[in-house]
Order: structure tokens, then sequence, then C-alpha cells
């Protein structure tokens, strides 16, 4: 069994990784239909807000929270979603609110609305929340998660234990139940404090803050206990990492910080997709049409072009190579090292691959 | 165009693009441009995405980067803008430091950050705001977060003047969404590769940023385009071929060129914008001198309404 048969074959979840612009929503969504035609029953989830998941097959528009059948291969199927934050934390609320007049109260509230629908720590988190539910689903045996290119990417694996943090935060206790004992004591500190705030930010902000988090109150144990779970099954055994890169310097040195934190976070990711590389063009060069004349100029070009194109490979390889050992060095206690797929940018499969027949051919090369 | 008249058109350029596309590239670019024109120029770097880090093949790939033995570019100054400290700075700058890293240990500064989203982002342009309104400098090249958080960075001023109804930090929305408004106090330069994809976002991008915010568009700079002229038509080169190797680079080559073209030609049909195209550094002679001349050029053949 080849080690991507394996990789495919046995996780439950698979996070893709890797800055903007590497071609990371195709390849997650190459992976998942590799996956389905070796029986597997995955889904792919993408949390960019640029839809190019659904872009990438044909369907924009048509995804939504709710996964769609793209592709039936035997027993293999192939479901794809797209994140939608306000829903996720809509259904969320729903769930763990005691009446439907709290679920509501929460809902209208100013601060809730801009909290689910601009955040991007929000987004984090419910992309988390949305990876645990389609885990749980039976429908499923295998999620695979695009994530987002945020500021910090890997804001997405913290985002249980800050939302933990967040709830469990004396401030929000003290704002949330305000008639318990104690609050004289730290109130007296905290009274001026938020005085300030709400000086700077202006008081409206405070009071709608402090208006959800009264609204809250009572909801804060289940979500503290559901992000506990995601945060569990991220760091789970059956949960793997996998970077793509794509071969220029930009997205790369982005993606050399995000495995640097993953490394922090004791998260060795066991495979790279190097996307988007120049093939190699390395054929002997043995004169296979020789009748032709052609002018100096244009045989020079014609040698030119190899040439170039062939320092090109090269050089890209060798950055993907640097990034590899580079990974690998930071992480002496990783078990293995992480193995390297390349994913060759072809002339018949376009660079920027927005239909599932390329995502097919990106699938093909996986093996 | 005037080459003066373009790099001079508004105080501050903040130049956007999605992962990839080359769009610090292009910033150093436009940035050391200018510096050779005898402008005195800063480039603003928002860090998280700045990377101090030395970069992965930093000097393998991308020489114009890496070349810093250039009078031009080394006159450039350089500064990078926090996110996650601009709040704390902020409160600081106003005399509250003590009491602000007593908020931020209690990690208070954080739910407040949370409570009214974007104020780092109107923060950072605030400061943007204010070293354009210092004077000091002639020009501030501003390399952007990418093209969907650009989005939200310039959205922020709006969302926050919807949520805040008064105080400093309400005043700072309103001078920072002047300051967007206003074509010749900021422009917004997107960058995008002759690529389906990010030829796609940069025209939804565009739009809302246009429709949204009222933010003034500069040329779009086509980055990586492959401008090398075909010494013969493409035939006479399938047929002038004397190896498969030969056969094959070729193929690959033209390939690439006519999906380059297509998208290209998407662009100019679907956003009503003159087009600055760099060449592809990686299939010709690279050297910051190329991109300059190239950037300069393209300029100087621009229409002279293109602010």
């Amino acid at each position: 069994m080849s080690n991507i048969d394996e990789f495919l074959m046995t996780r439950r979840v698979i996070v893709c990784c890797g800055s903007g612009g590497v071609g990371k929503t195709t390849v997650a969504a190459a992976l998942a239909l590799s996956a389905a035609r070796r029986g597997r029953r995955a889904v792919v989830i993408t949390i960019d807000p640029a839809r190019r998941l659904a872009d990438a097959l044909g369907r924009r528009g048509e995804l939504s929270n709710e996964p769609v059948l793209v592709e039936r291969i035997d027993q293999g199927e192939m479901w794809a979603a797209m994140l939608d934050v306000t829903s996720t934390f809509d259904s969320l609320i729903e769930r763990f609110a005691s009446s439907a007049e709290q679920a509501e109260i929460i809902r209208s509230n100013v601060f809730y609305k801009s909290l689910s629908g601009s955040l991007s720590g929000t987004r984090d988190y419910m992309a988390a929340e949305m990876l645990l539910r389609l885990h749980e689903d039976p429908r499923f045996d295998l999620v695979i998660l695009d994530t987002a290119p945020s500021r910090n990417a890997l804001d997405f694996i913290e985002s249980p234990e800050r939302l933990v943090r967040f709830l469990r935060h004396p401030l929000f206790r003290i704002l949330t139940a305000p008639s318990r004992g104690g609050l004289k004591v730290i109130g007296a500190t905290v009274q001026p404090i938020l005085k300030m705030i709400g000086k700077v930010v202006g008081s409206n902000v405070m009071s709608d803050v402090i208006d959800f988090l009264r609204a809250f109150e009572g909801m804060e144990t289940g979500f503290a206990q559901r992000a506990i779970s995601v945060s569990r099954l991220l760091r789970g055994e059956s949960t793997d990492f996998a970077v793509v890169v794509a071969p220029s310097p930009e997205p790369l040195s982005d993606t050399q910080a995000l495995v640097e934190r993953l490394a922090d976070t004791s998260i060795s990711p066991s495979f790279v997709f190097a996307n988007r590389l120049t093939p190699i063009f390395d054929g002997a060069g043995e004169p296979s049409n020789t009748s032709v004349h052609s002018s100096n100029e244009v045989q020079e070009w014609l040698e030119d072009n190899v040439a170039t194109l062939r320092q090109r490979a090269k050089t890209e390889r060798e950055l993907i190579q640097t990034f590899i050992d580079h990974m690998w060095t930071i992480r002496p206690d990783a078990v293995e090292r992480p193995r390297a797929v390349e994913l060759m940018e072809i002339g018949e499969q376009p660079t920027d691959i927005h239909d599932l027949d390329g995502i097919a051919l990106l699938a093909d090369s996986l093996g | 165009m005037d080459l003066a008249q373009f790099l001079t058109a508004s105080r501050v350029l903040i130049v956007a693009g999605k992962g990839g596309v080359g769009k610090s590239t292009v910033a150093q670019t436009v940035a050391s441009v200018a510096a050779e024109a005898g402008l005195s120029v800063l480039l603003v770097r928002i860090g998280a995405l700045a990377n101090h880090n030395a970069p992965v093949g930093h000097d393998t790939l991308n020489r114009a980067e890496a070349t810093s033995s250039d009078p031009a570019t080394d006159s450039v100054k350089h500064l990078t803008l926090e996110p996650g400290a601009a709040l704390s700075e902020y409160l600081s700058g106003r005399g509250l430091g003590i009491v602000t890293r007593q908020l931020s240990a209690l990690g208070i500064v954080d739910v407040v950050a949370s409570a009214a989203p974007g104020i780092d982002d109107l923060l950072i342009l605030g400061k943007i705001k204010q070293l354009a309104r210092d004077g000091q400098q002639d020009l501030l090249v501003v390399d952007g977060p990418p093209a969907g958080q650009a989005l939200s960075l310039l959205r922020a001023p709006m969302s926050l003047g919807r949520a805040v109804m008064a105080g400093p930090i309400r005043q700072q929305a309103d001078d920072v969404r002047h300051m967007l408004a206003d074509a010749t106090a900021c422009r917004l330069m997107l960058v995008t590769t002759p690529e389906v994809t990010p030829v796609t976002e940069l025209v939804d991008t565009a739009f809302d940023l246009e429709d949204e915010l009222g933010v003034h568009l500069s040329p779009i700079v086509v980055n990586k385009f492959d401008q090398d002229t075909l010494p013969a038509t493409p035939d006479e080169l399938r047929n002038a071929c004397r190896s498969d190797t030969q056969r094959a680079a070729l193929e690959y080559r033209l390939t690439r060129r006519d999906r380059q073209v297509t998208a290209l030609e998407e662009l100019r049909q679907r956003v009503p914008l003159q087009r600055i195209i760099l060449p592809d550094t990686s299939v010709t002679q690279h050297s910051v001198d190329l991109l300059r001349r190239s950037f300069v050029d393209a300029v100087k053949m621009l229409s002279g309404d293109a602010g």
C-alpha cells in the first residue's frame, strides 16, 4: 500500500493548510475525490469566503452548510459543503438555548450580529464546529477541511481553546451573573475599567456586549463542552494535517511560519502537496526531426525555452526541498519525515482549475 | 501618462491582491520607482503577514525582492504595523499605558477587540492616515493584506461607524472613511496574475470595494505575464522542433501563454480599468530593474485620466 493510499484510507479527518493562492481548495477537493475513488465517503468543507470551492466544482452558489453529493464512484462518495458562519452559529445557539425566547434575544442582539457576521475568530471556531458536526454525521467517514487563509492560519486550531478561555474569563462571569456573590469585590475594580473602555469604543458597544453576555447565561457550559470535543478531535489520532504549497517565495515563507506554529502545538503534518510545479522536460534531446530547416534564431529560442523551463523546474524543487527539510528540522521528535507529493502543472491541466474535470485530473496525479 | 503625475496622484497607495500573485514584489517595485523618481517613500507592511524570518528561497526564485544593493531600493523607508498590538498601542498613546498593560494581562483588551470587530483594522488604517497627514513622505505604499482580507480591512471603518455611536473610535472611523473615499488621499492598486481564479476574485473584489466604500482604484497590475516575443508563429515553432523535449516544452509554454491571454481578455472585458502589465520574471532575465522599467513603461502607456 503506497503512503498516499494509507493516508486516504485510514484518516477520519484531514485538515489542509497553507497560504492563500496555492490551490489549497482544489487540492482538498482532489483529496476528497481521490478518497471517494478508494471507496470512502468523503466530504470536503471550505471556509473560504471567496467561494473558491464552489468555483472549483463549477457549482457557484449551490453549496451551503448542507453537504451536496458531487460524485458517486461505486461504494465511494464525494460530498462538498461550504461553511455558512451565521447559520452555524445560529444553530449552536438554538441547540444550547434553554428556550426559544433566549435564542431569539441573542439572535437579535447587535453584538451577536457582528460577532456572527464578520469576526474572523468566529469563522475559525465555526469551521471547527462544522468539522465536528460532519465527523459525527454517519453519512461520512472522512472529513477534509480546507482552512481559510486567515491572518494567522492556525487561529483555527486554537479557536476552541480560545472560546473556552473566553467563556471562563472572570469578566464574562461577572457580566453574566451580576447578582452573584463577590461582585462587589471584583466589580469595584472592573467597573471603572469598563467605563473607560466604553469611553474609547463607545458606551453602546459595551452595553451591547453586556446585554449579549447576559442573554448568553446558562449556555456557556454547553458551548464549552462542545469546544472541548472539537479540540480533542483536532488533536486526535485519526486526524492528520496536509500542507499545500506552491513553489513561489511569498506563499512559501508564509507557510513556513505556519508549520513553525503547528510544530509549537506538537502537530506535524504528514504530507506536503507541492502544487503547480513546472514539469521536468528531461528528454535526451535526440533529434527526431532533422529534415526541417529553421533559422538559428528559432532554434536558439526553442533551446532557450527548454533550458529556462528546466532551470525553473529545478529551482522550484529545490525550494520545496528546503521547505520540507526545514519542517523536519523543527520537529526532531516527529516520527516520520513529511512526505512530498508533487503535483505538476501540465499542459492539459490548467493552472487554475475551476471545474470537476480539472479536479479529477489533479486526483489522477495523486495516484 | 506622466510618471510623476501617476505617483503623486494620492499620498497613500494600498497594494492588495490574492496570495501568490506577487503583491509584495509589486509594492516594492512601485516604492522603488517612486524613490528613483526622487520622491520620499515609506513602504508600510501590515504585520503578521510580513514575515521577518528569512523566507524560504527568498533569494533563489524571486530575485527582484532579494537585491537590495541598489540605491533606489535602499532609499525606500520601511515600517511594519502589527494588527494585534494596535488597540493596546492606541490606548497607550492616550496616556492609558499602565492601565492598558493591566487590561492586556487580564485579557480584557482581547475581549473588547472582539466586541468591536475590526477595531484593529481601523486603528491600522488610522495610523496610515496619520502618517500621510504628517506630510513627511511624498508617498506611502501599503503592502496590504490578501484580497479577501483587504475587503474586511477597508470595511472596518464603515462597520465600526455603524456599531459605535460616539467617542474617539467613532471619530477615527469617520476620518478614515474620508481618507478612503478621497481620490487625492488614497488609491487602491489591485494586483492579479493572468489566471482565471485570481482574475475572478479580483473582479468581485473590485466592484465591492468601489460600490461599498467609494475607494478609488488605480489601474490594475497584471503580474507575471509571459511577454517574451515569439521568434515565429506557433506552428512554425512546432515544425521547427528537433526533439520531443523541445516539442513538449514548447507546447507547455504555448498553452500557458494562451491561458494568460484568455484571462487577461476576461479582465479587460469585465473591469473598466486600465492595466499595468508586468513580465513573468521566471521566464526572462530577472532583475529589479526589469520590473521597474516595465512598470515605468506601462505607466507611460496609460491614458491621462488613469488617476
